[in-house]
C-alpha cells in the first residue's frame, strides 16, 4: 500500500511518500525535484504499522498537504504536464498568515529568483523583478530580460516591489514593459505583479492599476496574482484560457468586485480574493458576491477563496446554501474576522463535492473548532502563534 | 598560551567602571575567573559621579568602560552634571534629555581619559560612538557602505517638505545620541497614509505628554500620534536613513550582530523579527545561522563579516565594538551601527569562547602578555 501526497505555498513545494511494507512502512520526503531523505519504521505487526501509516497520513492531510495524484504534480517536479497545465495546487498563494511577510519562495510551485542584470538570464528559473532602495530598475531588468533568449522559454513571471523608494508609484511601467513584449514571452503562463511584504510597502498602500492589458496581450495565461488595492482595475475582465485569478488587497473597491463578477472567464478554475475592511477601501456588500455564489459564472471553478474578509460571517452564512458550494472542492475563508456565527453557518455545509474547508486566522471557540474538525472534511481551523482568544477588537489578517 | 593564564609578572590589573548590578559586570567578571584572572574591581558610576576622586583611588592599570546604561539615578546623575534640570522628574524608561544625557556622559569619559590610564577602549572613541552622525561621517570617510543619511530637520512640516522633495517615502529616524533602538522610528508615508513603527509609548507625565520606551514595538497610524512622537524626538536631535528593506528569511526579517575582537570578526548572531527593529530585547529572537548561510551563502556571509571589521577599523584604537550588519536584498552588507557596549552576547560561544571571554583574553594579549 502507498500514498504519494505534496504540499505547495509561497514558500516551499514538499512531497511526503508513505509505502507500507508488512510490518514497516517507509517514508520518503523532501523538496520537490529532489530526491528527498528516507525512513523506515518497524512494528511489531502489519496492524500497527497500517494504523501508524494512517495516523500520519491524517497529519499530513490536516497540514495542507494533497494527494499527488489528484493534483497532478508528483515528487519529480511541479512543472505544467504534457498539455502545458499547471497543477492546481500550484496556484495556491499564501496558507498562513505568516506567509505575508515575506517574499514569494515559489510561484507556481517552483523557486523564485531574484534577477540579476549581471547574470545571463534562464529559461527555466523564475524571475522576480523589483527595484532596490537605491536604484530602481525594475523596467530596465525587465526590458533586459525580454530581449534575452530565455525570454520565450519563460512560464512564469513575478513582480516584486517594483516601485523602489517611492511607494506611490504605480505598476503602469512595468505592464506597458510586458505587453509591448508579448511576442517575446510567448509561454507567459503565470504573472504576479505585486509580490511584496509589509516591509516593503504595506499591502493597502500598494498602487496598483488597470491589470486587463495582461490578459490581452497573453492569451496562454493560466494564473493572474496580484496584491495591492489601490487603483486596481480589470476594466476588460475576459480570457478564454484563464484558470486561476487572485487579487490580494487590504480592501477592495467594488468595481473590483463587479468586474468579475460580470468577468467572462470560461475555465476558470481558481477565485483568490482577499476583500479586506472598509476602513482600507472595502465598500462592496455581501449581495454584491451573488453572481459569483449562483454558480453559473464560473462552470469550471474548484477553489473559492474570499479571504482577508471583515466580512467573512455574513459571507459564511450565504455560502452554506449557495448553488457555489456544492461544484467547489476548497472554500477558504481564511484570515478574514471568522467567528463563531460564521462556524455556526458552515457547520451545516452539505456539499457533495467539497473536500477541503480553509478557516484559519478566527475567533472560533473550542468547542466550535472540535465541531468543525468533525466534519467529514479536511479542515483547517488554526490560528497563528499570538492571536490571543479573548482579543477584544476582531481584525483581519491584512489591514494595513 | 593555553587556557588557564597564570598571574604572571606581566599581568597587569583590570579595573572595570560599570553598574555594578549589571549582568555585563557580573557575567564580565565571571569570565574573568574563569580564565584565571582575579576577579577585576568595578568602579561604579554612582561613586564616580558622586565622588570624582574615587577614580584617583582605583588601584588599576587597564580599565574597560562598561554600559551606563539600565540604572535611573546614574541617569539623573549624568543629566543634572551638565546642567540639566536639578531635580530631572523623569519617569521610568522616558526618553528624555538626550543630549544632556549624552552630555553628561562624555563628561565622565573626559574624567576616564585625564586620569592617563590605559582602556581597553579609549573613552574619546566611546564618545564617537555614541554619537551617530559623527559615526556615520567617519564610515563614509573611510568608505564602509552605510545606508544614505543625513541630519533630520528639527520639525515635522520641514522634515516632511524634505522628504517629499527627494521622493522618498520612507526613512530610519534615529536619535543621534541614543542607545538600544531607545528613540528609533521606522516613518513612512504616502499622500493617503501615514505610519511609524517605534519601540515607545505615549504617556501623560507631569501634565504634558512624554515618550517612554517599551517593549514591544507599535505602529502608529494617525498624523496626530505621529506629529505628536516626532514632535518630541525630532528637537533631541535625529539622523534620518535610507530605510534598506531587510533579508527577510521564512520566520522574519533579519540583520547581524557581529563582535569584532582584536580587528576579527568572531561572536555573530541573526536577530529576526516581523517588525523594523530586530533588537533582541524588544521580544524579537535569535534567528536560525544555518538558514541564514543556506540563504545568502558563505561568500556573502564573509563579506558581511568583512564590512563589519571594517567598521571596527575605524576605531583602531578600540579592541571590540559590537557592529550590526544589515543585509539588503541582493545580498548586500551595510552597516546599520556600531556599538561600544555592544558585547553584551550571553550564552553565544565562538572557538568555545564565550564573548566576555573572548575579550578578556584578547586584552591581556594586546595589553599585559608579551
Amino acid at each position: 500500500m502507498k500514498r504519494e501526497l505534496v504540499y505547495m505555498d509561497a514558500k516551499s513545494s514538499k512531497f511526503w511518500n508513505i509505502e507500507l511494507s508488512g510490518n514497516s512502512h517507509t517514508v520518503t520526503f523532501g523538496r520537490i525535484g529532489t530526491n528527498g531523505q528516507s525512513a523506515t519504521k518497524t512494528f511489531p505487526t502489519e496492524e500497527a504499522a497500517r494504523k501508524d501509516m494512517e495516523k500520519l497520513i491524517k497529519e499530513k492531510l490536516g497540514k495542507g498537504y494533497v494527494d499527488a495524484a489528484g493534483s497532478g504534480t508528483s515528487a519529480t517536479g511541479a512543472a505544467p504536464s504534457t498539455d502545458g497545465l499547471i497543477p492546481l495546487i500550484a496556484f495556491s498563494s499564501i496558507n498562513h498568515r505568516e506567509e505575508i511577510s515575506r517574499n514569494a519562495g515559489t510561484f507556481i510551485g517552483k523557486r523564485v529568483v531574484d534577477y540579476d542584470p549581471e547574470k545571463p538570464a534562464k529559461p527555466d528559473v523564475i524571475y522576480r523583478f523589483r527595484g532596490d532602495y537605491d536604484e530602481n530598475n525594475t523596467v530596465e531588468n525587465l526590458q533586459q530580460f525580454i530581449a534575452s533568449d530565455a525570454a520565450s522559454g519563460t512560464t512564469a513571471l513575478v513582480i516584486g516591489a517594483w516601485h523602489g523608494d517611492d511607494a506611490e508609484l504605480s505598476p503602469e511601467d512595468v505592464i506597458e514593459v510586458l505587453v509591448k513584449g508579448k511576442d517575446r514571452l510567448s509561454n507567459l503562463a503565470a504573472i504576479y505583479v505585486g509580490d511584496i511584504t509589509s516591509e516593503e510597502n504595506e499591502m493597502s498602500w500598494i498602487n496598483q492599476c488597470d491589470l486587463s492589458p495582461l490578459l490581452k496581450a497573453f492569451p496562454k495565461l493560466q494564473l493572474l496574482r496580484s496584491r495591492g488595492g489601490q487603483g486596481l482595475a480589470l476594466s476588460s475582465p475576459q480570457h478564454e484560457n484563464l484558470r486561476g485569478l487572485a487579487m490580494e488587497t487590504g480592501g477592495m473597491d467594488v468595481s473590483v468586485v463587479r468586474s468579475v463578477c460580470i468577468s467572462n472567464f470560461p475555465n476558470l478554475e481558481y477565485l483568490e480574493l482577499w476583500l479586506g475592511t472598509d476602513e482600507y477601501g472595502a465598500n462592496f456588500s455581501v449581495p454584491d458576491l451573488q453572481p459569483i455564489l449562483s454558480g453559473r459564472l464560473f462552470p469550471k471553478l474548484k477553489y473559492l477563496g474570499l479571504r482577508n474578509s471583515q466580512q467573512a460571517d455574513d459571507i459564511a452564512g450565504v455560502i452554506v446554501n449557495s448553488p457555489i458550494a456544492s461544484r467547489i472542492e476548497t472554500l477558504d475563508l481564511s484570515l478574514g474576522v471568522l467567528t463563531d456565527e460564521g462556524a455556526n453557518a458552515l457547520l451545516k455545509l452539505s456539499s457533495p463535492t467539497l473536500k477541503k474547508l480553509n478557516l484559519h486566522y478566527n475567533y472560533f471557540s473550542p468547542e466550535v473548532i472540535k465541531q468543525l474538525k468533525a466534519l467529514p472534511l479536511t479542515v483547517d481551523a488554526s490560528k497563528p502563534s499570538g492571536m490571543e482568544e479573548e482579543d477584544e477588537w476582531r481584525f483581519v489578517a491584512v489591514g494595513e | 598560551m593555553n587556557g588557564a593564564l597564570s598571574q604572571s609578572a606581566n599581568s597587569c590589573r583590570l579595573g572595570l567602571i560599570g553598574n555594578p548590578e549589571n549582568r555585563r559586570i557580573r557575567d564580565f567578571q565571571a569570565a574573568a575567573n574563569a580564565l584565571g584572572y582575579a576577579t577585576p574591581p568595578c568602579l561604579s558610576y554612582e561613586e564616580l559621579l558622586r565622588d570624582p576622586e574615587s577614580l584617583a583611588r582605583f588601584d588599576v592599570e587597564l580599565i574597560r568602560i562598561d554600559s551606563p546604561g539600565e540604572n535611573q539615578a546614574v541617569a539623573k546623575a549624568l543629566i543634572q552634571r551638565v546642567g540639566g534640570p536639578g531635580n530631572a522628574e523623569l519617569t521610568f524608561g522616558e526618553i528624555g534629555f538626550l543630549k544632556e544625557y549624552h552630555r553628561g556622559f562624555c563628561g565622565v569619559l573626559d574624567i576616564i581619559e585625564q586620569r592617563g590610564i590605559p582602556c581597553i577602549n579609549p573613552p574619546c572613541d566611546i564618545a564617537v560612538m555614541f554619537d551617530k552622525w559623527k559615526c556615520h561621517q567617519r564610515f563614509v570617510e573611510h568608505d564602509v557602505p552605510r545606508p544614505v543619511s543625513e541630519l533630520a530637520p528639527a520639525d515635522v512640516p520641514s522634515l516632511r517638505e524634505h522628504m517629499r522633495a527627494r521622493r522618498s517615502g520612507r526613512v530610519f529616524l534615529k536619535p543621534l545620541h541614543g542607545s538600544s533602538a531607545s528613540g528609533v522610528c521606522a516613518l513612512r508615508w504616502t499622500a493617503q497614509h501615514q505610519q511609524l513603527i517605534a519601540p515607545l509609548r505615549i504617556q501623560t507625565a507631569r501634565e504634558q505628554a512624554i515618550l517612554v520606551n517599551s517593549l514591544d514595538v507599535r505602529t502608529y497610524t494617525t498624523m496626530a500620534d505621529i506629529e505628536l512622537i516626532l514632535g518630541l524626538l525630532l528637537p533631541h536631535g535625529m539622523i534620518m536613513e535610507q530605510w534598506i528593506p531587510k533579508l527577510t528569511l521564512p520566520e522574519g526579517a533579519v540583520d547581524l550582530r557581529v563582535l569584532v575582537i582584536g580587528g576579527e570578526a568572531r561572536h555573530w548572531v541573526v536577530r529576526q523579527s516581523r517588525h523594523p527593529m530586530t533588537n533582541l530585547h524588544l521580544g524579537n529572537q535569535r534567528g536560525d545561522e544555518a538558514a541564514l548561510l543556506e540563504h545568502i551563502g558563505t561568500a556573502n556571509l564573509e563579506a558581511a563579516f568583512r564590512v563589519a571589521e571594517k567598521a571596527a577599523a575605524c576605531f583602531p584604537d578600540s579592541l571590540y565594538a559590537g557592529v550590526d550588519v544589515l543585509i539588503d536584498s541582493r545580498h548586500r552588507a551595510l552597516v546599520g551601527e556600531i556599538n561600544a557596549f555592544g558585547d553584551l552576547l550571553p550564552r553565544l560561544t565562538h572557538r568555545g569562547e564565550s564573548a566576555y571571554s573572548a575579550i578578556a583574553k584578547a586584552c591581556h594579549t594586546r595589553f599585559c602578555a608579551i
